[in-house]
């Protein structure tokens, strides 16, 4: 295990974070985060008592306030459950109650809090008045205790709470950094990146634990919305995104505005699988690529910086990790693996066997031992953006229309489409249904194009509806 | 034409590298355009910036067509 703590305070004046808010940048150094870290803490005391294992959800936008918040809950001796607020409000609600969730920080008061008795806002835990001298607990006592609940979509039901112990969260340092920083762990040199993963991702966790260790000067995008104006007011070197903004991004080389990237030198994606098209718009304009691989259940499992003769694979295993094909399936023997789902048993031992996890991901392993994703043994949809998507859940919303005989949700070109079977005098009704049903779900579910079969759909032979045709 | 069909178009060119010929008012954001959330949440940024025109995410989840940003727009001035 390592020490996150002591590599903030080893930067001192530093800078850490850069964020603007109100047209103003503000800056902030190691020092000072630490400081806030230790305040906030103190803060959330106030307001809850003793915070040891207490399960305290974070709604908000990525922002400076929720990167202090994080390590103040989980040094503080808590468990933090990051919230991906794209969901709808039913959902999140009954993940929360699930997960025993006893606070929640949400932005301001006027923003949604799910039912949550113990209400705080960012601006409750996270005024600084610097006066204190307040300091951690001893955060490394119990290395056994939940840290982190991040929820992932299952191919069945309700999305998982992701049980990751300090232990596996702390077993080694992270290297979500360009090339040269892979290859050389000591290299100390200031390094500007930008956040845009979100921290309700595992990716987005990682980006926080692997910048802040090495030291890195990071802008913190506070709005997705505006990726493309700070990367074209701000000069950065590094960053982490999802193929989803790789592909917002490579729409900017295309168009041959290079000059609005930041100056960036080198650029990763994780998340989800990417175009080997879009890896070359970046590669063609003189910005390295590396890849990185892994599930919320495994933390990183592999990185790959070869983006000559290796670039469509997601690389090698980093470091200690263990990775073997059963069935064609990945399988993954590593600290960093999480304990299981929270009060899940039945899926806890469907995903860790005989202290394995197994990823769903279909691979394959060449002769240098570069791993390569050959598809999803799982029925999950994983989108450009980096969320998981049960179809299953899609599909128990359109069967709400009693029209509806059969449907299939699939995934085509970075979309949602659904292929319904019904009467053809239904059809109009129909599409009108999935239109308002549209209205209802999270963006990133909704469904893009409706196919009406003539005939019933394919089934399997236990008479199910065939997942892929091919 | 609203004068703000001009600006939604050149943003949504700009943005998702679609060829201005292909953007008209009657245009499906997701079905005709293709757009992904991410896109629509850039384009909305830079309208907003643009006009000044404060437009929320829960406007974000009602547009269907470019008319519909338009008349949003529209309604605001």
């Amino acid at each position: 295990m390592y020490d996150l703590i002591k590599e903030i305070l080893a930067r001192k004046e530093r800078i850490a974070y850069r964020y603007v808010r109100d047209g103003k940048e503000i800056t902030v150094t190691f020092e000072q985060y630490y400081k806030n870290i230790c305040e906030c803490y103190h803060n959330l005391t106030e307001r809850l008592g003793d915070i040891n294992g207490k399960h305290i959800a974070v709604a908000m936008n990525n922002c400076y306030e929720y990167l202090v918040a994080m390590p103040a809950i989980i040094f503080g001796g808590g468990a933090i459950l990051p919230v991906n607020i794209l969901e709808s409000v039913e959902t999140i609600s009954i993940i929360l109650k699930k997960a025993d969730t006893c606070a929640i920080v949400i932005k301001d008061s006027e923003s949604e809090s799910y039912g949550i008795p113990n209400v705080l806002t960012a601006k409750d835990i996270c005024t600084f008045t610097g006066q204190g001298d307040w300091e951690l607990p001893n955060y490394e006592e119990n290395p056994d205790r939940i840290a982190l609940m991040i929820h992932t979509s299952g191919t069945t039901g309700r999305p998982k709470g992701v049980m990751e112990l300090y232990k596996n969260l702390f077993y080694r340092k992270k290297h979500d950094l360009p090339k040269e920083y892979i290859l050389d762990p000591a290299k100390d040199d200031p390094l500007n990146t930008i956040l845009t993963f979100p921290l309700y991702h595992q990716v987005g966790v990682c980006c926080w634990l692997s910048w802040v260790t090495r030291g890195c000067t990071t802008f913190i995008n506070e709005n997705p919305g505006d990726i493309l104006n700070d990367f074209k007011n701000n000069k950065f070197d590094f960053t982490l995104a999802t193929p989803a903004v790789m592909k917002l991004l490579g729409k900017r080389l295309k168009r041959g505005k290079v000059d609005e990237l930041g100056g960036i030198k080198s650029i990763g994606s994780a998340g989800a699988p990417i175009q080997k098209d879009i890896i070359d718009l970046f590669l063609e304009n003189g910005i390295s690529y590396v890849q990185i691989y892994g599930l919320t259940e495994t933390g990183e499992i592999t990185y790959n910086y070869d983006d000559g003769d290796h670039v469509t694979s997601v690389g090698l295993p980093i470091e200690d990790t263990k990775v073997c094909l059963i069935d064609g399936e990945i399988c993954v023997d590593s600290g960093t693996n999480c304990a299981g789902y929270y009060k899940n048993e039945q899926a806890t031992d469907e995903l860790i066997r005989d202290g394995w996890i197994h990823t769903g991901d279909l691979g394959a392993i060449d002769d240098e031992g570069y791993i390569y994703i050959v598809g999803r043994k799982k029925n999950l949809i994983i989108l450009s953006g980096g969320e998981n998507v049960s179809p299953e859940e899609i599909e128990e919303s359109l069967y709400a229309n009693e029209a509806i005989k059969e449907c299939r949700v699939f995934e085509q070109d970075d979309k949602i489409y659904a292929e319904i079977f019904a009467n053809e005098s239904d059809h109009d009704e129909i599409r009108d249904f999935v239109t308002e049903l549209n209205k209802k779900l999270p963006i990133f579910k909704r469904i893009y194009r409706v196919v009406f079969s003539e005939t019933d759909l394919e089934k399997t032979a236990a008479g199910k509806i065939r997942r892929k045709y091919n | 034409m609203s004068k703000y069909f001009d600006i939604v178009a050149e943003v949504i060119e700009d943005v998702a590298d679609i060829s201005r010929d292909e953007i008209n008012m009657d245009s499906s954001l997701m079905d005709d355009l293709e757009l992904s959330s991410l896109e629509l949440m850039t384009i909305f940024s830079d309208i907003s910036r643009k006009t000044s025109i404060p437009i929320s995410n829960k406007n974000i989840l009602e547009f269907e067509t470019v008319a519909d940003i338009v008349a949003v727009l529209d309604a605001h001035s």
